[in-house]
């Protein structure tokens, strides 16, 4: 049974009255210079999206910036709903309106900039956010709040005011603020594209770990190949469709159609793609340094 | 330019006026306020000294920090005791072209400046021991009972606090955008005063655009914690009145009729410093 | 051009209890015919540097000359000596982080037209200039009079950059200029500035978190832990001193520490590594 599944979902962004002034100027430039090379209004920006995640997944969601990926992750927990198709999460529609706060329960978001998404003077008043919403009551607001910073290794900073964190940690502050409403599921949409590596590092140990130890399904959208190497499944989106799909050995093996994707080989698994291209006769699912040592060192024999 | 805006951020400490109830400080703002204006002469001021006084040394926040704080606001401090000084009836002790000086002047621009700062430092204290979101609670709290009439109390509450929150982070966007254009050549210090305003739209437009777009993400994400207004929600740390909190406001209500006490004393027994 | 710093020091809030300092005693040449990278870790000093650079900042100690000029003048300046110094600076660009964020005119053109126009030129020369520095960044005639913030991210990142270029710097320096772009963006941004660099026989200046970037475009690497600069020498030189980089929290590109792995020594490139793996395998 799977926990998250779209079934042909398309989206487009809902066309802005033209009676407003910003907005007709906008519409006369437009009319006099050349179409728009990128999306314009009333065009989709999700075609038919299919896609199928199973509860405790890793999985990473690639594509060049307004492929649709994020539009797509906004659907996940109900922020946007499908124009046409249906996107069931955890078995509820997401069109139910009844259910919207069950399904943003279900599925939490971190987004790409630390600053706009804390919206707590104090980290644990942070943290508290979306419990208070909920309705939660106090005492169990102050427990689920002080586990949730234990899970993300913020405990210590609980009294600190966000201001003063690092990136990476003001990010594990975001991840601990969805983790005090026990979702099944974290969206990362381009949690990390602002962060230094080590921040970086940080913020995906931290995903991975509760991904192990609480079986909680994490969708990571990124740019870093290096991020997806340990996926259990990746889907590559291009122009709002789902262009590639599969394990991250299968997408990497698709060789140079990640190119026109506008996607990068991770440097090892490129490597060995030159080295077979020039002759040498190597596995061609290798994307791991030991991987290609192994393969190298058989060879010398 | 914009650099470190002390006044209105928290001041992390963990003193007695910190721990108070958002709602007792809120009403001794007030009192302290009402204080301020009901006092007109120089025992009330020393009195009303000895109390802010001895409330700063309580709370623990550097002197220092607090006058660093009053910097901005000496440009408004200096307009209003320029009016005073210069355009108050009475008996005028010196007269130059539409400026006139008079004693009943002179001292209304003191006790005007007086006051402005004494305000000033007082509302500041408020804000330098409660943070932003337990203000909010203090002030959702109050309103509460003008639910009825659909006051938006909590709305207005949250869009304090988060101002509050985001002062630090324009402050240091303006910061950047500065230097981003000066680094462009730009020119902010020569030119008269609408050149200057005409320099700053460089730094003032991408501001706008960058706190628009902060507005739209940090909406998107407090729905995406299920945000849907005050209906319904509870708090992490609810308000409750301590032992300290009730006799903070018994001192408070003693506070405010000595206060009276003393201006209808000094008006009908002493006409010295008076107003 | 050739950038000079003598003893160069910055300290932040001096003489109070956050006092930092942010640069320690900084000697460094910088400029020349090269693409320079400055790496480090968050808090190393590097944007504290790269401010010092173009008279952002002045350096609490120590002196920063442009071909022996000193950029920073003691006492009170008139303001001829302020504009000089002001044009002086401008010998040397600093793109910031996420430059798109400093757009402000009502189209292309006219925003790349700014800095020229700060400098003082006249209305033809700051066309000639802004659309010259367009066309180095590859965007589109058809943008130029497209509002920035209509246009896509990739594109006003260019467009910013295209902005300091415009101004002709001797020296260009940029803070991350890949940053939170997607890798075809990334390449395209690090390509025309090795280009840029190339044709010109300029200086660029990139500071960067990616290894893997900065092996394959730079040939000078500056790297700075602590305020202070601890490694500087050409790329492989850098990237020989593996366990150095890996203490100072940074480390080499994926491919390099491959290759040393295996007995191969220092790669830059994923290309010259399988160069050196298919000679050892005489292919």
């Amino acid at each position: 049974m799977s926990f998250i599944k779209a079934d042909k979902i398309s989206y487009s962004y809902p066309v802005i009255d033209d009676t407003d002034e910003f907005d007709s100027k906008k519409k006369k430039e437009e009319e006099t210079t050349q179409p728009e090379p990128k999306k314009s209004r009333g065009e989709n920006a999700l075609k038919e999206v299919s896609m199928e995640v199973r509860q405790g997944q890793f999985l990473c969601i690639l594509g060049r910036n307004g492929s649709g990926k994020s539009t797509f992750a906004k659907h996940l927990n109900a922020l946007l709903m499908p124009s046409e198709g249906t996107l069931w999460v955890d078995d509820i529609d997401t069109k139910a309106e009844d259910q919207i706060w069950t399904i943003r329960k279900t599925v939490g978001m971190v987004f790409q900039n630390p600053d706009n998404q804390i919206i707590g003077s104090v980290v644990d008043e942070d943290v508290a956010f979306g419990l208070e919403n909920l309705g939660v009551p106090s005492e169990e607001i102050q427990k689920e709040v002080a586990s949730a910073l234990e899970g993300v290794g913020m405990s210590e900073f609980a009294k600190h005011s966000p201001n003063k964190l690092s990136g990476g940690q003001k990010q594990r502050v975001a991840v601990a603020g969805v983790l005090a409403m026990r979702p099944k599921c974290i969206v990362l949409d381009e949690s990390t594209a602002m962060l230094d590596p080590r921040g970086r590092r940080e913020v995906m140990e931290t995903v991975k770990k509760l991904n192990k130890e609480l079986g909680i399904t994490i969708i990571s959208i990124t740019h870093f190949m290096e991020e997806t190497l340990d996926a259990d499944y990746i889907y590559v989106m291009h122009k709002g469709a789902v262009a590639l799909q599969g394990t991250p050995k299968e997408i990497f093996s698709r060789g140079t159609e990640l190119y026109a994707l506008g996607l990068w080989f991770p440097q090892i698994y490129h490597l060995a793609y030159i080295l077979r291209e020039k002759g040498m006769d190597l596995p061609d699912d290798i994307i791991h340094a030991a991987e290609l040592k192994e393969a190298l060192e058989q060879k010398k024999k | 330019m914009f650099k470190d805006i002390t006044i209105g951020q928290y001041y992390p400490e963990n003193s007695i006026v910190h721990r108070l109830d958002p709602r007792v400080k809120l009403f001794g703002v007030v009192v302290y306020v009402a204080a301020v204006f009901i006092i007109n002469n120089l025992i009330g001021f020393i009195f009303l000294t000895a109390a802010i006084v001895t409330l700063i040394a309580l709370s623990k926040v550097p002197l220092k920090h607090i006058l660093k704080g009053l910097r901005f606001v000496w440009f408004l401090v200096i307009l209003a005791v320029f009016f005073n000084l210069f355009f108050s009836d009475g008996t005028i002790i010196w007269r130059w072209w539409i400026f006139r000086m008079s004693h009943e002047g002179i001292y209304r621009a003191v006790f005007f400046a007086l006051r402005l700062i004494y305000v000033i430092v007082g509302a500041s204290l408020l804000t330098y021991t409660t943070t932003p979101t337990t203000l909010t609670n203090g002030l959702e709290k109050v309103f509460k009972p003008l639910d009825v009439i659909h006051f938006p109390g909590h709305e207005i509450a949250m869009m304090m606090s988060i101002a509050l929150r985001f002062i630090p982070i324009l402050t240091e966007e303006i910061n950047k955008i500065t230097k981003a254009q000066l680094a462009r050549g730009a020119d902010f210090d020569t030119g008269g005063i609408i050149l200057k305003a005409r320099g700053m739209i460089p730094i003032m437009v991408p501001l706008f655009v960058s706190a628009f777009r902060r507005a739209t993400e940090l909406a998107t994400a407090m729905e995406a914690r299920c945000y849907a207004g005050g209906t319904n929600r509870t708090k992490m740390f609810p308000l409750k009145y301590e032992t300290r909190d009730k006799v903070a406001y018994i001192l408070l209500f003693v506070y405010l009729l000595v206060s009276i006490g003393l201006r209808i004393l000094m008006e009908h027994f002493l006409t010295w410093g008076a107003v | 051009m050739i950038i000079r710093l003598e003893n160069v020091n910055y300290i932040y809030n001096p003489g109070t209890a956050e006092e930092v300092k942010a640069i320690s005693d900084v000697n460094l040449e910088l400029g020349g015919d090269s693409f320079t990278a400055i790496i480090g870790s968050t808090g190393s000093g590097k944007s504290t540097l790269i401010q010092m650079l173009n008279g952002l900042l002045e350096p609490s100690s120590g002196s920063i000359t442009y071909d022996g000029v000193p950029i920073y003048k003691e006492g009170k300046l008139t303001k001829e000596e302020k504009k000089a110094l002001r044009t002086l600076r401008c010998r040397v660009g600093l793109v910031f982080q996420y430059p798109e964020y400093q757009l402000f005119e009502e189209n292309v053109l006219k925003d790349v037209c700014y800095g020229p126009k700060n400098l003082g030129f006249s209305k033809e020369e700051q066309e000639e200039k802004a659309r010259a520095a367009l066309s180095a960044v590859g965007l589109s005639e058809s943008l130029y009079d497209k509002s920035p913030f209509e246009i896509s991210g990739g594109e006003k990142r260019r467009v910013a950059i295209a902005g300091v270029l415009a101004m002709e710097p001797e020296v260009l320096i940029l803070d991350e200029p890949t940053a939170g772009l997607d890798p075809l963006g990334k390449s395209q941004i690090l390509e025309l500035l090795k280009k840029y660099q190339q044709e010109r026989h300029v200086t660029v200046i990139l500071v960067s978190h990616s290894m893997e970037e900065v092996a394959q475009y730079a040939d000078r690497v500056i790297a700075l832990y602590k305020a202070k600069v601890v490694l500087d020498g050409s790329t492989r030189e850098v990237f020989s001193h593996r366990k150095e980089l890996e203490e100072i929290g940074l480390g080499v590109p994926e491919v390099c520490a491959f290759t040393q792995s295996i007995g191969l020594g220092d790669t830059l490139t994923v290309e010259e590594a399988a160069e050196k793996i298919l000679q050892m395998y005489k292919l």
